[in-house]
């Protein structure tokens, strides 16, 4: 299970180790059986995510990657194993040490449709963290905000402030998301599936802006995804999720290119063959 | 830059004003929307307009003015324009003291009722569990009490229950229906993303319902707002009816139960129509703006008619 990049690092480096944890949803029949568990959707999954760098997770739907991602953000708790963001022991996480842990980890939702209260206006929703936080007065959140805007390529900030989130389109909402994930300068992002709901020209935009945060920033990222093309472009590490269950990490480029088990070997078969993202120029070129 | 800014605001609607603005389109293609404000605005015309005839001249004061020349219940004239009930008051002026009362009363009542089942209602979805299960099994017991009859077992311990009284004790009564649909409106909110968001951001649990659920929900907890406006008019007119009423006010009821203990019931027409149709027409009156704005929350109840604004 433990390829070889994992362990050339040493731990001062890891700053997300995932251990053995288990999660599994209780189901409830009405008969005199009582309520027992059904197979976990989280299943004795082990990951290690280095200081800095993208990590992928990748598979299909009902792998249980969401599940597993909002384990690491303490939405749900796990039934079994341990998880450790640097030295903190998520399990056991309360009041004051799980509200420091808010904001060294952050998350970009997968719906910009529904992921914003409809009340908050954009300047609401991208101070909410700073407010909650008590972070700076208020000259100073203008000025947060304003930069956590910007560098999300919302400009000119003072345009959006006023304005709702049923006034903007997919990609400006996505890019709200975002502002508001960054505004904390966090340490971690966990990115779920950020753009399976733009079309493809603003997935590409979304994709940049992560990668300036990651580079600028020294953001370590947990991108969620399905899509492997995806992973590829932004991931150094990728692992393979099926069933509940990792079966497959590594560097992402080996993975891709040497598959060891038969659903990762399913899953880059199923692929669309495109051209990849660095030969976009060419082809077209040669066309 | 300055002025740009300035001058785009007024084009910018925040989420609330676009909602009302939508809700307002709908509502004003809504026939029985439109017939259910106009009555409202007559009855709230009529609660204004009580504080003018006592002004007018002291025999006008709909409880303790008498008429010095009339002491029997005398049928409209020029000098009363609905009559006089059987000791000479102006019957006009006690149906519209009595319009006042039934706004304050119903709207009282609603409110507090609201207030207690909106926070119950979101209370036990957001912790569910244990607690979802005993508030909500409280909630059962409550509204499956017969409210009217508990209050007047109530009155019969307690001796003449004051106008302010009947109101809390009828909002204690009212707010089950009312927790139970922001119940389920809190369980389909908890699930939506935003709230998951404002949890990563590290809000605490207050910030989360009062900033995020409630905003949501409140639409809803005004239209069932109406609905309990119109129950808590009719307990009260039910029992002042029944003798049970507040007697230092001059409510609907009331002057039903005076027409009944004097028996005027079948003698004078003109005493027993008005307070019993307004009682009748106030309710139904909320009732309509209640169904309208029901129309307005839920889509699924819009006609045809109204598709083109929704898509709009």
């Amino acid at each position: 299970m433990i390829s070889d990049q994992d362990r050339i690092q040493s731990p001062a480096d890891i700053i997300l180790r995932v251990e053995n944890v288990v999660k599994a949803y209780e189901m409830r029949h009405f008969s005199f059986g009582g309520s027992h568990k059904t197979s976990p959707a989280v299943d004795n999954v082990t990951i290690r995510i280095n200081r800095g760098e993208a990590f992928g997770l990748v598979g299909g739907s009902g792998s249980g990657k969401t599940t597993l991602a909002r384990l690491i953000l303490k939405l749900e708790r796990f039934d079994a194993g341990a998880i450790h963001f640097e030295d903190l022991n998520v399990g056991k996480l309360k009041g004051p040490s799980l509200k420091s842990f808010r904001r060294k980890i952050q998350m970009i939702p997968q719906d910009p449709y529904q992921s914003l209260n409809p009340y908050f206006s954009i300047f609401e929703t991208v101070a909410e963290p700073l407010v909650i936080h008590r972070i700076g007065d208020d000259k100073a959140r203008r000025r947060i905000v304003e930069n956590a805007m910007v560098l999300s390529g919302l400009t000119p900030a003072a345009d959006y402030y006023d304005r709702y989130p049923h006034q903007l389109s997919g990609g400006q909402r996505q890019r709200v998301a975002i502002a508001r994930a960054v505004v904390l300068e966090p340490q971690f992002i966990i990115a779920d599936e950020p753009t399976s709901m733009l079309d493809a020209s603003i997935s590409i935009a979304v994709f940049k802006l992560l990668h300036t945060i990651k580079r600028r920033h020294n953001v370590t990222f947990l991108f969620i995804t399905h899509d492997l093309a995806a992973a590829r472009h932004f991931c150094e590490r990728i692992a393979v999720m099926h069933r509940g269950k990792i079966i497959e990490t590594g560097a992402t480029e080996k993975i891709i290119g040497n598959p060891q088990a038969p659903y990762t070997k399913a899953l880059i078969a199923a692929q669309p063959r495109f051209v990849s993202f660095r030969n976009i120029g060419k082809e077209s070129a040669k066309k | 830059m300055q002025s740009k800014t300035e001058t785009g605001k007024h084009e910018r609607h925040s989420y609330r004003a676009k909602l009302l603005i939508d809700a307002w389109r709908l509502f004003h293609d809504n026939l029985i929307g439109r017939i259910g404000v106009c009555l409202l605005i007559v009855f709230g015309l009529m609660a204004l307009l009580s504080y003018i005839p006592p002004h007018v001249d002291p025999m006008y004061h709909p409880m303790t003015g008498v008429d010095p020349e009339i002491s029997y219940a005398s049928p409209p004239s020029t000098r009363h324009w609905l009559g006089t009930d059987n000791i000479g008051r102006d019957i006009l002026s006690q149906l519209l003291t009595g319009a006042r009362v039934a706004f304050l009363v119903g709207i009282s009542s609603a409110f507090i009722s609201i207030v207690i089942g909106t926070l119950i209602g979101i209370v036990a979805a957001y912790w569910g569990k244990m607690l979802d299960g005993l508030l909500m099994r409280f909630a059962d017991m409550v509204m499956v009490m017969p409210s009217l009859l508990v209050i007047l077992l109530l009155s019969v311990l307690f001796g003449q229950l004051s106008i302010w009284t009947i109101v809390i004790l009828i909002a204690l009564f009212r707010w089950p229906a009312v927790a139970r649909v922001i119940r389920s409106q809190t369980l389909s909110l908890k699930q939506r993303p935003f709230i998951d968001m404002a949890r990563v951001a590290g809000a605490s649990h207050l910030r989360i319902i009062f900033r995020h659920i409630l905003p949501n929900v409140l639409p809803m907890a005004l239209l069932y707002m109406t609905f309990r406006i119109t129950s808590a008019i009719i307990v009260e007119a039910a029992l002042s009816f029944l003798g049970f009423g507040d007697p230092n006010t001059v409510s609907w009821g009331m002057m039903l139960q005076w027409v009944w203990k004097t028996g005027h019931m079948f003698q004078a027409p003109y005493w027993l129509l008005p307070p019993g149709l307004c009682i009748s027409f106030m309710t139904l009156s909320f009732y309509m703006m209640g169904r309208a704005m029901e129309e307005v929350l839920d889509p699924r109840l819009r006609r045809v008619r109204n598709a083109k604004h929704a898509a709009a």
